[in-house]
């Protein structure tokens, strides 16, 4: 090390004293994190409250599905078939500083797109969702959207007003926009504007060698891939004791149920299949050993 | 050293170091609040993962980078020049080498983030370059490259000025 090397190291560690002290760190992280978990769950709750509590009739509306979902008739054989197709949610924000890439998930058949802000002075959470049928948004106001018409509504609760915008963007898909007051309601109505067509994944938990044929994809987030209403479903959980060698088959009136100790990742990969499928315990073993458990997965 | 295992208990006990990282990292106090503040608030939710695993400062130190990394892109208008430094002063030799390690310090700040950063896990962290290289995400070549600009930038500017030999 020369004198130049030497006077970097000396000043470095000599300016180290001078950082800022750490007695309000602990406390001031907490806040930061709790500010970002509520403004996370308000910008998801009201999408999903306008969702859900609503009564809209989620119907399918990813694209790159699979197959059509089909009725599961009573003890239908089920085939698997080679590889699974990741599901995309359609529309896309406009890249924005301050707003992150949009995180795509599929709940209960419902795609949903999250797009994070990250500079929250100027940009808000905003969640986009598509649905097969008009929410029943009671309330709000009229407004063009898109070159349709559209409603607005807005829910005066703390920290931030919440807003949904929902219109019709074609036949049988109709689109929601949820938000807060970080924006203004045309700001609100600009940003659906702003939507355009795209093919964000769907980013699932796992790769499959084999997925179950005909069944279409309703969850797929950080621990579960399930089809058909759940008739179909694995799920990565966290661990728990299972007889040795760490594996567990067990049929019974409910269905066939695969437990596999994933003590890697400190999990157990839970696989279930409803009474209303048949599947082979050969199949299934298949299915299991086909799992293959990605970085992004977190166990429930 | 063991792992705290609770995030308050990482956070009480690391807190500091990872401030000091930080501040030496940014060369700002505010800047280096908000990057551990934003990593740490980013990884409180997910903390189970991190601190299980091998080393959970290091990958706390990591994002810390990245984030400093990413933020500077950000703000590269606010990177200072080079050869605006105080005259040294001539006088008893410890005031002169405190002199010595503000302009240092001064000359650090100008530096392009991707140099700084270099500097820092080399000389501060005392990391080899495969280590950083492996924290960059660059290969060795680039480590010893961005050092040895930085290094003749600063030899140069500190040579005019006066205050170190040639090394």
């Amino acid at each position: 090390m020369d004198d130049l090397e030497q006077l970097l190291a000396r000043s470095m560690h000599g300016a180290a004293t001078d950082a800022p002290p750490d007695t309000e760190l602990l406390s001031r992280v907490h806040q930061r994190s709790g500010r970002y978990r509520r403004r996370r769950l308000a910008g998801q709750l009201a999408g999903l409250a306008a969702v859900l509590a609503i009564g809209i009739p989620t119907a399918t509306v990813l694209t790159n599905r699979p197959e059509p979902s089909v009725p599961l008739p009573a003890a239908q054989g089920l085939t698997l078939r080679p590889g699974f197709q990741d599901p995309a949610f359609p529309y896309a924000l406009p890249p924005a500083a301050g707003l992150r890439a949009p995180v795509a998930t599929l709940e209960s058949g419902t795609p949903t797109a999250f797009f994070e802000a990250t500079d929250v002075r100027r940009q808000a959470d905003t969640t986009v969702t598509v649905t097969g049928a008009k929410p029943s948004i009671t309330g709000g106001t009229t407004v063009q959207v898109r070159g349709r018409t559209g409603w607005l509504r807005t829910t005066d609760v703390k920290p931030a007003k919440q807003y949904v915008l929902c219109w019709q963007e074609k036949a049988g898909q109709w689109l929601q926009l949820a938000t807060d007051d970080t924006y203004t309601p045309p700001q609100v109505v600009a940003l659906a504007d702003s939507l355009t067509s795209a093919a964000v994944p769907v980013l699932p938990p796992f790769t499959l060698d084999w997925s179950p044929a005909g069944l279409s994809p309703d969850t797929v987030n950080a621990s579960t891939m399930s089809f058909a209403d759940g008739a179909f479903s694995v799920v990565l959980r966290k661990e728990y004791a299972l007889p040795s060698p760490g594996r567990r088959l067990t049929r019974d009136a409910d269905g066939v149920r695969l437990e596999v100790a994933v003590p890697d990742w400190d999990a157990v990969l839970d696989i279930r299949v409803g009474s209303a499928l048949t599947i082979s315990d050969a199949d299934l073993q298949r299915f299991a050993a086909g799992v293959h458990i990605l970085n992004r997965s977190n166990p429930r | 050293m063991s792992e705290p295992d609770s995030f308050d208990e990482f956070v009480q006990a690391r807190g500091w170091a990872l401030l000091r990282f930080a501040y030496v990292l940014s060369g700002d106090s505010h800047l280096a609040e908000d990057l551990v503040q934003e990593v740490l608030a980013r990884m409180h939710r997910r903390w189970a993962k991190v601190a299980a695993l091998h080393s959970a400062e290091a990958y706390v130190r990591k994002a810390i980078l990245r984030e400093f990394l990413s933020w500077r892109r950000r703000r590269a208008s606010r990177e200072t020049i080079l050869a605006e430094l105080p005259e040294p002063a001539a006088g008893d030799e410890p005031q002169s080498q405190v002199l010595a390690r503000d302009q240092m310090w001064q000359l650090l700040a100008g530096l392009p983030r991707a140099q700084r950063a270099v500097l820092v896990l080399r000389f501060y962290c005392d990391l080899p370059d495969p280590e950083i290289a492996a924290l960059l995400e660059c290969g060795e070549s680039t480590v010893r490259s961005q050092a040895s600009r930085a290094l003749a930038k600063m030899r140069t500017v500190m040579t005019e000025k006066g205050l170190v030999g040639d090394g």
